[in-house]
């Protein structure tokens, strides 16, 4: 054992196998087994062998002689070599040494060879994991580019980019990044860097395609290594649409903020607690605060002043409500009032809740005013309008003056109102309506009083204060109330007066007041001038009338001097002629005498002609007077007038007499039914036995009152001009005549507003229909 | 009143147109009315009568036949001029015209005329006026 102790390792001795197992330790480099042990020994070894690794150490039996094969298969198959008792020390050494080196050459084969082996099967692994890198790269449908950080120059790009960017791999290949990108070459070279320093980065950039056009992109880059050299291995997002609608987005959302901050309305959004998250301009405006003092403040803690029940309002739209008024008034603590429209509602978060509430307001103070001035202006122009409808009614200028001051003082609202007219150098203060009398019925110069400036300009004055016009004498206003005053003029033709309102406390009349002062001025001027037209028209009329009663009596007069003046000669000649007739009737021949018969027929003739146009010229202007007429008596009184006339002439007379009463002009109807008796007498009496029916009778409305005889006729084609004065249809040697009568008649007819009819044919008589249409009295 | 016998007494004729003077003559004449018959050719004329009877005191006519259309001053206004003097209103007065308009017949009335005639045309109607004249107003009228 010395021969092997000497340069050899640890060694332990075994007696037996169960000893010689190790335990725990690491495996012996060398097993010494002497022969006797050998049986024992083989099992264990084949043990060793199948657990120990890299192999079991290589066993030197020690044989005791040299028997040859001595050993078995199995023996000879786990013994590395042997050697023979007794030990040369030397041979023992060196075989030792020769196994422990054959063994620490086997180890380390077999240690290279599970290396060899382990290499493989990773560079397998890669492969593998190349090829499926490679095959995503080459189908993925994201554009993929790879990427030199040192030249920028695109190493590889895959199908995805090719139909991405229109450029063949090739083409792609030759470029740089910053062929693609819209950067400067500075920048991109920046931006590689700086993304070749980080393990993976994002960015958004714009990237020109073949076609020229841009794309939006958000490029996800990752460093990556290929063959021990590190590369940018980047994914291309197309983002252009996101971007587009990114944009759009921004651009509605900017246009929904143009929209509510020009909105008439106030608005202003708010979260659950009431802060403020947005306000619009006009928010800002009508509160008069600054867009940095109210962003996500609360509510009341801006305006504190905010009442009671505005703040149940936001609670309850807080609770879902939408609540709006149009017109509420805001009391501020100084007193004043805004008044405001406004509405109030919920807004909800994209989960469905309440987010807050939105506020819509409109200060409504203008229109609110507007409202009240036209209110206020209804009511004045109703009190104008009443008081132009009484001037329209006046006829006298009494009437005019009548409610005028007062019509002043209740429309304008001031407290007093005078009117004042000009008396040739002077203005009299003719009434007033004031809470204290002013100068009512008294009188001053025109050139000492403001009434008489606007007279004689002819233009209204208005005063706000009368201590400080120089128009105004101190001295009659320092007395009154007075402290303001309008006046107006009241013109026509002439400037007539003026119209004022006084107030007692400093009032500016405005334009409106003044207009209204003005319209009633002219209102009144008008009615004046009106009355004064009336009265000159009136004048006129009395005067046409008095003219045309002149002319009247002058017509008068003339037929007067015609039945005058053209009867006397008349007589003259019918007396003369008569005296010669009487006094040398005898003296003279029967042809002398016809002649002087003659002369007195043409005497008569001329006398009824004349006779019968003063009648005619009577009937044109006899004025008319409708009474009852009891109609049995009237023609019972003219019948019996021709009573004589008619039994000379052999006439009957028959009458009809079915009408007790009527209304009628009894002068005019008695003419009539005298003429048209006449005329029947005239024209019956030629025949063989004269007849004549007079008839009355009342008809549904209107009294008939007829004259017919059973004379000549006359055809009616003619009946017309029987009626027109002059108009003959016989000779008059036949039957004597004027052609005056049935005009006279047609004449009076009508001066009763009633209508004559001729019925008649040659040979059948006439018949003369009166016709007066029925009135009552 | 003049007690002269009324058969004595003048007949005033008021009449401005010749002929019908002359004419109303004759049919007075043929009437055989003799009493003197004074003529005035108008108002005025007539009037001076008066004064003439108020300064002479002499006999007032037993009638006046009074024309109304005459020049300067109208019958009418004879008729008022006479019917309000106290003397002369009794002295019946004819009215004896040419004008049938009922304004001078009621006028006339209303002055105080005591009779109203239309001038006839016809002579022979003429001479029957001279003779109503001379019955009624010169003769009847005194002697009851």
């Amino acid at each position: 054992m010395d021969a092997v102790q000497s340069g050899l390792p640890d060694y332990q001795i075994r007696s037996d196998w169960q000893q010689a197992l190790p335990a725990s330790a690491s495996a012996p480099a060398l097993i010494l087994l002497e022969e006797s042990m050998l049986t024992e020994a083989a099992g264990l070894i084949m043990a060793l062998r199948g657990t120990l690794a890299p192999g079991p150490p290589p066993v030197l039996l020690l044989l005791h002689a040299k028997h040859g094969a001595a050993l078995s298969e199995d023996e000879n198959d786990f013994v590395d070599d042997l050697i023979y008792l007794p030990l040369d020390e030397v041979e023992l050494g060196m075989r030792v040494r020769n196994l422990l080196r054959l063994r620490a050459c086997a180890l380390e084969k077999a240690a290279l060879a599970e290396e060899l082996a382990a290499t493989r099967e990773r560079q397998t692994v890669l492969r593998r994991s190349e090829n499926k890198f490679r095959g995503i790269f080459e189908h993925s449908l994201a554009v993929m580019l790879l990427v030199d950080p040192e030249t920028r120059r695109i190493i590889s790009a895959n199908r995805a980019a090719v139909d991405f960017y229109g450029w063949s791999a090739v083409a792609l290949q030759a470029m740089r990044v910053e062929d693609l990108d819209t950067l400067p070459v500075e920048q991109a070279r920046k931006a590689v860097k700086k993304v070749s320093r980080s393990k993976r980065s994002c960015l958004q950039l714009q990237h020109r395609i073949a076609s020229g056009a841009l794309r939006d992109v958000e490029v996800y880059t990752n460093r990556i290594h290929i063959d021990e050299k590190e590369f940018i291995f980047s994914i291309v997002h197309d983002i252009t649409q996101r971007k587009s609608a990114e944009r759009e987005r921004a651009h509605s959302v900017e246009l929904l903020r143009h929209i509510i901050d020009h909105n008439k309305n106030a608005s202003a959004i708010f979260d659950r607690e009431l802060r403020h998250i947005y306000v619009s301009q006009r928010y800002l405006h009508d509160y008069a605060v600054e867009d940095t003092d109210i962003i996500g403040k609360q509510h009341y803690e801006v305006f504190p002043e905010i009442p009671p029940r505005w703040r149940e309002v936001h609670r309850r739209a807080l609770a879902g409500e939408v609540l709006r008024m149009d017109e509420d008034f805001f009391e501020h603590p100084d007193g004043s009032v805004d008044w405001v429209s406004w509405e109030c509602r919920p807004w909800y978060a994209s989960d469905g809740s309440i987010g807050g509430m939105i506020l819509y307001s409109e200060r409504i103070n203008e229109r609110k005013e507007r409202e009240q001035t036209i209110r206020r202006l209804n009511e004045r122009l109703k009190i104008l309008v009443q008081a132009i409808q009484q001037l329209a009614a006046a006829n006298s200028l009494e009437a005019v003056q009548q409610n005028l001051v007062s019509a002043v003082r209740s429309m304008l609202g001031c407290d007093a109102a005078t009117l004042v007219l000009r008396e040739g150098d002077q203005v009299y203060y003719l009434d007033e309506d004031a809470i204290e009398p002013l100068w009512k019925g008294r009188r001053f110069g025109m050139d000492a009083c403001i009434s008489g400036w606007v007279i004689t300009e002819n233009q209204a004055a208005v005063i706000e204060d009368i201590y400080t016009d120089a128009r105004i004498p101190q001295d009659i206003y320092s007395p009154t109330f007075v402290r303001s005053l309008a006046m107006v003029p009241i013109h026509t033709i002439e400037p007539l007066g003026a119209l004022g309102a006084y107030w007692q406390k400093p009032h500016r009349a405005s334009d409106e007041e003044v207009g209204l002062l003005d319209a009633l001025s002219y209102a009144a001027a008008r009615a004046i001038e009106t009355i004064q037209l009336t009265q000159q028209l009136e004048q006129r009329v009395a005067q046409r009338t008095s003219e045309l009663e002149a002319v009247n009596r002058e017509l008068e007069t003339f037929t007067y001097s015609v039945s005058h003046d053209l009867k006397a000669p008349l007589r003259g000649i019918d007396g003369y002629s008569k005296l010669l007739f009487d006094q040398y009737g005898g003296q003279l021949d029967d042809e002398a005498r016809f002649f002087i018969s003659s002369i007195r027929d043409a005497t008569q003739q001329m006398n009824s002609l004349i006779s019968d146009l003063l009648a005619y010229s009577r009937m044109e202007r006899a004025s008319l007077h409708l009474e009852r007429i009891a109609v049995p008596g009237l023609i019972e009184a003219i019948a019996s007038s021709y009573q004589r006339e008619l039994e000379q002439k052999s006439i009957r007379l028959h009458r009809k007499i079915d009408l007790e009463e009527m209304v009628a002009d009894s002068t005019a109807l008695t003419v009539s039914l005298r003429n048209l008796l006449d005329n029947a007498i005239k024209f019956s009496s030629g025949t063989a036995a004269p007849e004549i029916i007079l008839s009355a009778e009342a008809m549904e409305d209107a009294w008939l009152l007829c004259v017919a005889d059973n004379g000549p006729g006359f055809d009616m084609k003619y009946h017309d001009r029987i009626f027109e004065i002059f108009q003959r249809l016989h000779r008059s040697e036949d039957y004597p005549g004027t052609g005056v009568g049935l005009a006279i008649v047609a004449k009076a007819v009508k001066r009763m507003g009633g209508q004559i009819y001729a019925q008649s044919a040659p040979g059948k008589g006439a018949a003369f229909t009166i016709k007066i249409p029925k009135i009552t009295l | 009143m003049n007690t002269k016998h009324a058969l004595a007494r003048p007949i005033l004729l008021v009449e401005d147109n010749p002929v019908d003077l002359d004419l109303t003559l004759r049919a007075f004449k043929s009437e055989h009315l003799d009493n003197p018959i004074h003529t005035a050719r108008d108002g005025e004329e007539a009037l001076g009568y008066m004064v003439e009877w108020e300064r002479n005191k002499s006999s007032v006519p037993v009638v006046i036949l009074l024309d109304l259309k005459m020049p300067k001053i109208n019958g009418l206004e004879v008729l008022k001029t006479l019917k309000q003097h106290p003397r002369f209103r009794s002295i019946p007065v004819v009215i004896l015209t040419t004008s049938s308009e009922d304004s001078d017949v009621v006028e006339a009335y209303r002055l105080g005329a005591n009779s109203y005639i239309v001038k006839p045309v016809d002579f022979e109607k003429f001479l029957g006026v001279a003779k109503q004249v001379n019955l009624y107003w010169r003769v009847l009228n005194y002697a009851i």
